[in-house]
């Protein structure tokens, strides 16, 4: 089986891979031998399991709600740490606005109480900001498990929404990788179109998109060969 | 009949209930905070849950802090 991180294969900026059920991939007849399931486990040149990274393969200690016992999490994803370039600045030009309050005459002119309780509560909006935007980078993930995907977004304060396919309701993978920024940091949205409830789930700007949805395809044969073998859970 | 019907110190008042109005409005959204990590860290564990519920609690605390210090100096 190819090393599905090491390709040299260069890619386009859009790529769609076509996964046909009723197509399924020809089953080794020639050499029986015993299946391995998740064969790219031991391929993955760059585990991480930094808390703060984006790509997580096989990652430690993961789990998420209504998880079956039997089910392996294969890509935990987060979106690329670049997209918090914005906020990050936003923050930091929040955090030094405050030593530019004596410019303004009418906050000089307002008691010494009034002052200090100004800049306390204008670092407390800056907190909130930076703890919300953390949240939401931090929670905001993409799962791939063994047996399904899972988007789950936290849409504001205590709206949580998941969205889940099985593998093999997986009709379509599309990759898009578009513009400077995305093509020199690597990272793109992975559009998964399915045959569940939801026909569309979106990997949104998920590094190594082109990994993702390689082993997207991978699981997709992985779960056909299952079906073959009457090995399905 | 006077121009300006509050005095000065009427003002300070005004402000001074503002502020706590304010203060207080953020108290509710450091209670939110808190419900959200924890519906958070509920639904994905990657064991950081700990840390972001002390850090929650915190956030909480300050803002106690920063309402009690209000009281004091306004």
């Amino acid at each position: 089986m190819q090393d599905i991180f090491n390709s040299k294969n260069q890619e386009s900026d859009k790529k769609t891979f076509k996964f046909k059920s009723h197509n399924p991939a020809p089953p080794n007849t020639h050499q029986p031998k015993e299946h391995k399931p998740h064969h790219f486990r031991k391929h993955s040149p760059r585990k991480t399991y930094s808390p703060l990274a984006a790509f997580f393969h096989y990652p430690r200690g993961v789990s998420f709600i209504n998880e079956d016992p039997e089910e392996v999490i294969v890509l935990m994803l987060r979106r690329h740490p670049i997209t918090n370039v914005a906020w990050v600045v936003t923050a930091l030009f929040m955090l030094i606005l405050p030593s530019f309050f004596t410019s303004f005459s009418l906050f000089v002119s307002l008691p010494l109480g009034y002052q200090v309780i100004i800049i306390l509560i204008w670092y407390l909006i800056t907190t909130a900001f930076v703890f919300e935007e953390f949240l939401s980078w931090f929670f905001n993930v993409n799962i791939i498990t063994d047996e399904r995907i899972l988007d789950v977004d936290f849409v504001n304060l205590i709206y949580r929404e998941m969205t889940d396919a099985k593998i093999d309701q997986i009709q379509d993978v599309t990759v898009q990788i578009g513009g400077a920024v995305r093509t020199f940091f690597n990272y793109g949205d992975v559009i998964i179109q399915t045959a569940a409830q939801v026909p569309r789930i979106r990997f949104e700007a998920v590094p190594r998109p082109d990994d993702v949805a390689r082993v997207l395809r991978e699981l997709i044969l992985e779960e056909e060969q299952e079906k073959l073998e009457g090995r399905v859970r | 009949m006077d121009a300006f019907p509050f005095d000065i110190n009427s003002a300070w008042w005004l402000a001074k209930a503002g502020v706590l109005i304010l203060l207080l409005l953020y108290l509710a959204f450091a209670l939110i905070v808190i419900s959200q990590v924890k519906l958070m860290t509920k639904t994905i564990k990657t064991g950081y849950e700990t840390h972001l519920i002390t850090a929650s609690y915190v956030h909480l605390l300050v803002v106690i802090l920063i309402i009690l210090t209000s009281l004091v100096l306004l």
